[in-house]
């Protein structure tokens, strides 16, 4: 599939922000929770397939099949090597991201942090990820006090993860807190 | 010789293959030159474009896979519903398929709008056949294959052609008509002595699917034969590449990967495989736009360079595109014009539904990734929103009003695609159609989708065309294929 380059850049992006965590949290899941460590194995598997990546594809799909069969002599066998390929594909991904150059949304002008605030909050109500992204990344080249750059890192958190309603409430706050009529 | 379409064809070009009308009947023989009076007569008529010759297109030879006559024999044996006639031209086109040495498919066939099923039928035949020799059957089954393919759409000649050629949305009524067209081929020749039984089967399950959720009976892949598999392939490449009312046509490029998008949901793959092997993706003799913003022509694309042909520039320079220097060159596929096709169809919902408004997708789906992905390949011509969870989505529709369609993953924690759909029906009462895109394809999962009556199931890698096609399909009603 070919994609413009700022797309790609997106798609790839996406793939390494979800995918690294997992590095960590794999091994947890197998531990603790076997039906979510073969749910995420499947969804690696296809995220990965639909991206190209057939190697790592192929791997998770047989770690998928291994907790299907309970065959988890294989998947205690394999599990540190395939946290190897997975780490070396997210490698690879990373520098093929950053080898993509970031085309800089312009900041609105006639918007004050607080507005631009209240926009993120409209887009988190609404569902709305491309509006989302786009008002958090005018927002990281404004100059924040701490207090916005705490709530900045706790939106951009929620938007990682689509937590929609987080972000509502993380802004319901912030909104509350600014008083309404001084914006 | 080279494809010019209509609109760039001029006056004192000269035509390098014939011309037939939908009765078989040359209009304009090869050599001829065009003039204005005979390009307005055939942009009436509905032709797309001719083959010319000239000094730009030295050196590019295109053999038609069978000749003229036969084809024009071909179209007036289906026309007439000629049935004895039809088993001579099977006859015929085995024969002088079996004899090239080498097939080639790059000659695009030139038809009217008017002669469309009858040109279908022959074509269809065609690429049966090509197909068959592919899986090596023998010469008494490619016949009978050949012979299915003539008749398969028999019984659409019964159906009156504004529904056939209608432009728009078809009603419920009118597409169950539609579809009763492989009932009644069938009933046409279900008594008819001489004719095998694998022939009478394949011309009623021409539109039966691997999956089991194609029609009249919906039978699965277990229960087609090879034959009928056959001609389903051969039956929608040959739909997706024709220009009609309601469609562009699909390059070849494009067609092929909707075929590979749909194996094992609605082809078998090793007919998907076996008929690729001798499709063209860029045929020869045909214009290209490059990604460098120059037209060239394809020069050769045989063997290895089906992918990154040998091209000839307007100004006549050869362009390989598989030496170094040119590696950076692309072929600009016409997925943009898939995008303006659909943008049609919601032009037209616009108009009858909710002006200003676009067609609203929800996509579910536990990775981020695959939701990006789906919103990147689809945003330009919907409303995208992406939801982690089926839980988000419930949440979702207790506070927005409804969209026009779901897209779920079926593989997610805590509640899963099937159990998503299942809900979400419940609370719209079965009013949004759901479509599953999703890295599964075993038979539980096909047959789960099937019970909650899914309007549709994708299957991941998935080819964007194929996608595409059934999101237009399941919104406005109007199929690719059909």
């Amino acid at each position: 599939m070919i994609y413009k380059k700022e797309v790609y850049r997106r798609i790839l992006d996406t793939y390494e922000k979800e995918m690294r965590p997992l590095i960590k949290e794999l091994p947890c899941y197998l531990r603790e929770d076997k039906e979510l460590f073969r749910v995420k194995m499947h969804g690696l598997k296809g995220a990965s397939r639909q991206l190209g990546k057939q190697e790592i594809s192929d791997f998770a799909e047989q770690m998928e099949m291994a907790v299907r069969d309970d065959n988890m002599a294989y998947i205690y066998a394999n599990i540190e090597y395939f946290l190897q390929v997975l780490e070396s594909v997210l490698e690879e991904i990373a520098s093929q991201r950053d080898a993509i150059p970031v085309i800089k949304k312009e900041v609105p002008q006639n918007y004050s942090i607080n507005e631009l605030f209240l926009e993120l909050k409209k887009a988190f109500d609404s569902y709305n990820l491309k509006q989302i992204e786009n008002v958090l990344s005018s927002l990281e080249e404004i100059k924040l006090n701490e207090a916005q750059t705490k709530l900045l890192q706790q939106l951009q958190e929620a938007c990682n993860e689509l937590e929609y309603e987080k972000g509502s409430q993380l802004l319901r706050e912030i909104d509350e807190a600014v008083g309404g009529g001084k914006r | 010789m080279r494809y010019v379409s209509l609109k760039d064809a001029e006056p004192g070009m000269s035509l390098a293959y014939d011309l037939f009308d939908s009765y078989g009947r040359t209009l304009i023989s090869s050599n001829a030159r065009l003039t204005t009076a005979y390009i307005s007569k055939l942009e009436k008529l509905g032709f797309d474009g001719v083959y010319i010759q000239d000094e730009l297109s030295q050196g590019i030879e295109i053999e038609a896979v069978i000749t003229p006559e036969l084809r024009a024999e071909g179209l007036a044996s289906v026309r007439t519903q000629n049935i004895d006639k039809c088993q001579d031209v099977a006859k015929d086109i085995v024969e002088q398929i079996a004899s090239k040495g080498k097939l080639s498919l790059d000659l695009t066939d030139l038809r009217t709008f008017d002669d469309y099923t009858y040109a279908h039928s022959v074509n269809v035949a065609v690429y049966s056949c090509v197909i068959g020799l592919g899986l090596k059957l023998e010469a008494d089954d490619l016949k009978n294959l050949v012979m299915a393919s003539l008749l398969h759409d028999f019984g659409k000649m019964s159906i009156a052609a504004e529904i056939i050629n209608k432009p728009e949305r078809l009603s419920a009524e009118e597409f169950s008509i539609m579809k009763s067209h492989a009932e009644r081929s069938y009933e046409m020749i279900k008594n008819r002595v001489g004719i095998s039984a694998q022939i009478k089967q394949a011309v009623l399950y021409h539109h039966e699917n691997e999956d089991g959720s194609g029609y009249p009976h919906g039978v699965d892949g277990s229960e087609l034969s090879l034959y009928t598999k056959i001609l389903h392939v051969a039956d929608v490449y040959d739909a997706l590449t024709s220009k009609r009312p309601y469609k562009r046509p699909y390059s070849p490029y494009e067609a092929s990967e909707y075929l590979m998008g749909a194996c094992d949901i609605m082809f078998d793959k090793r007919v998907v495989e076996a008929f690729l092997r001798y499709v063209p993706l860029f045929p020869m003799g045909t214009t290209v736009l490059l990604s460098d913003g120059r037209e060239a022509i394809i020069y050769d694309n045989t063997g290895n360079r089906n992918l990154r042909p040998i091209l000839k520039t307007m100004d006549g320079r050869i362009l390989d595109l598989e030496s170094s220097e040119n590696l950076n060159i692309t072929i600009i596929t016409s997925t943009d014009e898939t995008d303006a096709v659909t943008e049609n169809a919601e032009k037209t919902r616009k108009q009858m539904v909710n002006p200003g408004k676009k067609f609203h997708i929800v996509a579910v789906d536990d990775m981020k990734s695959n939701l990006v992905q789906l919103d990147e390949d689809l945003k330009h011509i919907y409303d995208m929103t992406l939801l982690k969870s089926g839980v988000q989505a419930l949440l979702y529709l207790k506070k927005n009003p409804y969209p026009d369609l779901f897209i779920i993953d079926i593989d997610m924690p805590e509640m899963n695609g099937i159990e998503t759909a299942k809900k979400i029906q419940e609370m719209t009462k079965h009013q949004i159609p759901i479509l599953f895109v999703t890295a599964l394809c075993d038979r539980d999962t096909v047959m789960q989708c099937r019970e909650v009556n899914a309007a549709g199931y994708i299957v991941r890698p998935y080819k964007l065309v194929f996608l595409k096609s059934e999101i237009k399909r399941i919104i406005t009603g109007q199929s690719d294929i059909d």
